[in-house]
């Protein structure tokens, strides 16, 4: 099952669907319990990777001590892409994606990756100024 | 686990599903009738699976909103009017379900040709809006697809979409599918 897992400023770690992020029916999703938990805790995501298939997926984080250093974004955060068809050969649900996505000031990247495939790819989005 | 659900409203509720055996057919006058070239869908069913094309809408059948011009339509035959006039039960709903309650945004609905997601569809011209938009969309290929507006937490989203399409040339047209894409969270 894919899954993201945030470090977080606290030096703890949360993992999607895993304790007190974990899902139910009609309950916020494992996110959105975990943006509760930043902001009842005064916390900060540092790193974010996502796993697919065992295969894991880094963006740059807010640490110093990573090994492999780049400009630090000033946001991390997930999300999922849905995909489906009305009409065609390709009916629903056609494809579904991870993503993980890292803010700086001037562009966002987003690196997603098919769950079922693993086939990733990297988007470089400019900001609207 | 997330799925899409696509639906028509039969005046009484949801209850024609649009699923792989029960696709939209766009027709003329008629469900045996083809669209003209260069005309837009008079009507709108729900046709069984490929070969067999038989109505399986029955009376009420699925409401077909047909584009006049950019900001006008035609639904169900009655004359031309504006598009923020078209109820939700007018149109197409798109239902997307989660397990748990999740907020959705950067969606988007379009057509391509069933294999790239940006090249439009083949002898199609084809249009499309989110119910309340003030005008269609040539909705061909995702670089100009129909922008869905966002919406907060549930694990049901419903959107609501019409659609309208003219042939133009004789002939099936097989490289021609619609597509929904969102983003989660």
């Amino acid at each position: 099952m894919a899954h993201w897992v945030v470090s977080l400023s606290d030096g703890t770690s949360a993992i999607e669907n895993r304790g007190k992020f974990k899902e139910g029916t009609g309950k916020p999703s494992s996110w959105r319990k975990l943006l509760k938990h930043l902001e009842e805790n005064k916390l900060t995501i540092t790193g974010l990777k996502i796993v697919v298939k065992g295969r894991h997926y880094h963006l740059p984080t807010l640490s110093d001590d990573y090994r492999f250093a780049s400009a630090k974004p000033n946001n991390l955060y997930y999300r999922r892409k849905a995909v489906g068809d009305l009409m065609g050969s390709k009916f629903n649900p056609a494809e579904q994606y991870i993503g993980a996505i890292a803010e700086y000031d001037d562009f966002i990247i987003k690196l997603w990756v098919n769950e079922k495939t693993l086939d990733s790819y990297i988007q470089i989005i400019e900001k609207d100024d | 686990m997330a799925a899409f659900t696509w639906d028509g409203h039969d005046d009484a509720d949801w209850n024609f599903s649009i699923i792989a055996t029960n696709l939209i057919k766009f027709c003329g006058a008629a469900f045996a009738t083809k669209v003209i070239v260069g005309s837009f869908q008079e009507e709108m069913h729900i046709r069984t699976a490929a070969g067999t094309d038989t109505d399986a809408c029955g009376a009420p059948h699925l409401h077909n909103i047909m584009y006049v011009d950019a900001n006008n339509c035609d639904i169900d035959g009655a004359g031309s009017e504006d598009v923020a006039n078209i109820l939700t039960t007018e149109c197409i709903r798109v239902q997307f379900t989660h397990g748990s309650a999740v907020n959705t945004e950067n969606a988007i609905f379009y057509a391509y040709d069933g294999t790239t997601t940006t090249t439009p569809p083949v002898g199609v011209t084809f249009h499309a809006l989110e119910q309340s938009d003030a005008a269609w969309t040539n909705a061909e290929g995702s670089a100009s697809a129909v922008s869905i507006s966002n919406q907060g937490s549930s694990d049901t989203h419903n959107f609501y979409v019409a659609i309208s399409a003219t042939p133009e040339s004789v002939g099936e047209k097989t490289s021609f599918s619609v597509r929904m894409e969102l983003d989660y969270y």
